[in-house]
């Protein structure tokens, strides 16, 4: 038999193994997840928009899945009643949806990558950090105000006080710009890459963020200087939320933390219940959300009692999306490879609902 | 246990080499190319004898004359040539190894240079679960991907005068070519028709599929594929197989 004869078979062979490792290959995110009054959006590669009572899809963008065009960020909503998202594979585009219809209103198309942040909308501006390392600043007509170049992928959705905008970028920097200009104000450098946004803490100025090392780090919002940093026990993957002078955050061990700014000491010991935690809790007035990359949810009292868990039904459930509340005040979480795209609880823990697209 | 055994060590020792060469991932892809073909070396060799040895049965009279004796019979010709297979010691499928073997590499490489390049942060979780203990993914995160003009991550294309060119694409396909043309088995007239117009098949075949697949994947794969070319043509080159005169006339006789 002549080597010849082989190698037609072995080409097509090889190329349904590439073709079949391209959907491996595939730009893949957590979703994201946002809620006002009447809607919930959920971005699992398409944008849904579901009956906040009834979960029935409203409509869809784009209407078709379509491998090209994947949307994992939580939409942000302008004050002309559009929802701002972008793309994240092969289709890059920013597009402004008329939330009512899903209908595209604009496009923005000056991106090189996706996007994987949110963008912020403050009054009649959308900052839209992108993966090429450029923030692109908008008007609400998708015309470009200004730029601003970080040295690596923008992977945070930006946030702003009164004058100034916080950027972390994966170059190991936080970076403060004007809001209006975008001049750049400071840059602080970052034991590693960060991936989300810090907190604002505006009653003391401090910024607070974790990143790819094992720690918090509090930093000057007026300078960027570091003021304090708590080590912790894995690597923080989220924006801490801070309610009342305590920050509440999980790390990828799995440890559960309520750390006092103050004076940096815990509120409750070592919580460590089960699998590692990479979304942002949800904090309520009474309890703290946590979810886990196993899949389960924990409430617990703000004294670091664990009130309840609950296991998401799937074959390997993870959690990395932050929980949200919906309009009927249930918790709302949207695991990755389970049952369901999404699972509601009450705020005592019970199941509620479930939502699986057909 | 396709990642244990191959996707995770292809990532770490890219990520090793790439830490090692100062932060620059198209020069750890290269590295990594020669090393894999550094590694399967001897089987190449070992398909280099093969094929010479094929070659020269098929260019003897006891195989002309089978061939002209079964003529008309497919089964029994198939037969007769396992028993001279046999009779030579010749595994006809020894030349098929080495190429055998590339196809997991590729889809390996394919994979462990997607993961290392994560697009999200869900990829970023995934590739510090495979990194090794030994390699800080703080310090190596967030790779450079950029290469020359190439985002590794990316398929390639050059902007010149306003058109997006596949360079890497055309040079891919262009060394393979060059690559079948040097190494093609010397066999081409009478009873061996039908294999010399396959192998003239698979000269064009190839440049194109492996072309088309430079164009359609990350570039870091395609750039796997031009320096195992350039690789393999030295390669043969140094064993004294490469015939130059292919490139410029018809097959030598041997």
């Amino acid at each position: 038999m002549k080597k010849t004869q082989w190698l037609l078979p072995m080409i097509l062979l090889l190329a349904l193994l590439l073709g079949g490792c391209s959907s491996r290959g595939q730009v893949r995110n957590w979703p994201g997840l946002a809620a006002d009054e009447d809607v919930l959006y959920l971005a699992d590669g398409q944008l849904l928009a579901l009956d906040a009572v009834t979960r029935n899809p409203l409509w869809a963008f784009p209407e078709e899945k379509d491998p090209n065009l994947l949307i994992f960020a939580a939409p942000a909503q302008t004050p002309d009643g559009h929802l701002i998202v972008g793309g994240a594979a092969k289709d890059n585009r920013l597009f402004s949806l008329d939330a009512a219809t899903g209908q595209q209103v604009w496009a923005f198309e000056q991106a090189e990558r996706g996007w994987v942040a949110p963008v912020l909308v403050l009054d009649d501006v959308i900052y839209a950090p992108n993966s090429d390392g450029f923030l692109y600043v908008l008007d609400l007509d998708g015309n470009l105000l200004w730029t601003f170049e970080a040295g690596s992928p923008l992977w945070a959705q930006p946030v702003a006080d009164e004058n100034t905008l916080y950027l972390t970028s994966l170059d190991h920097r936080l970076y403060a710009l004007d809001l209006r200009s975008g001049e750049k104000r400071w840059e602080a450098e970052l034991p590693a890459a960060s991936t989300h946004a810090p907190a604002v803490d505006p009653e003391n100025g401090w910024l607070y963020v974790g990143g790819l090392t094992e720690q918090i780090l509090a930093l000057d919002a007026a300078s960027g200087e570091v003021a304090w940093q708590f080590d912790t026990n894995g690597r923080v993957w989220q924006t801490p939320v801070l309610r009342d002078g305590v920050l509440y955050f999980g790390d990828q061990s799995g440890r559960f933390y309520a750390l006092q700014t103050a004076d940096q000491s815990l509120v409750w010991p070592v919580l460590q219940p089960d699998g590692g935690v990479i979304a942002a809790p949800l904090v309520l007035a009474d309890q703290v959300v946590f979810a886990t990359d196993s899949g389960q949810v924990y409430g617990v009292s703000l004294q670091g009692e664990i009130l309840w868990t609950q296991t998401v039904e799937g074959k390997e459930p993870a959690i990395y999306t932050p929980p949200i509340v919906s309009t009927g005040g249930e918790i709302v979480v949207a695991p990755m490879d389970a049952d369901a795209q999404l699972a509601a609880f009450s705020p005592a823990g019970l199941p509620a609902w479930t939502f699986a697209s057909k | 246990m396709w990642d244990l055994l191959i996707v995770n060590p292809f990532t770490n020792v890219l990520l090793f080499i790439y830490e090692l060469v100062g932060h620059n991932f198209g020069l750890a892809i290269i590295i990594f190319t020669v090393l894999i073909r550094l590694l399967i070396w001897p089987l190449t060799a070992q398909q280099l004898q093969s094929s010479k040895a094929l070659q020269e049965l098929q260019q003897s009279k006891e195989w002309k004359d089978m061939q002209k004796k079964y003529a008309k019979d497919r089964e029994k010709l198939a037969q007769a040539q396992m028993e001279l297979y046999q009779k030579y010691g010749i595994n006809p499928l020894g030349s098929c190894l080495p190429t055998l073997i590339q196809f997991p590499l590729i889809i390996g490489l394919y994979q462990s240079i997607i993961y290392s390049l994560s697009a999200t942060p869900y990829q970023l979780l995934e590739l510090s679960s495979r990194v090794y203990p030994s390699l800080d993914v703080t310090r190596i995160f967030p790779l450079n991907s950029q290469f020359l003009w190439m985002d590794l991550g990316q398929p390639e294309r050059l902007q010149i005068l306003g058109f997006s060119i596949p360079v890497l694409a055309v040079l891919v396909a262009l060394t393979t070519y060059l690559q079948s043309k040097l190494t093609m088995s010397s066999v081409g007239s009478g009873d061996n028709d039908q294999t010399a117009a396959m192998s003239q098949s698979m000269a064009l075949t190839m440049p194109i599929f492996l072309g088309w697949l430079a164009l359609s994947f990350a570039s870091g794969l395609a750039l796997y594929f031009l320096v195992s070319n350039i690789f393999t043509i030295v390669q043969y080159a140094a064993l004294g197989r490469a015939d130059f005169s292919k490139l410029f006339g018809g097959a030598r006789k041997a």
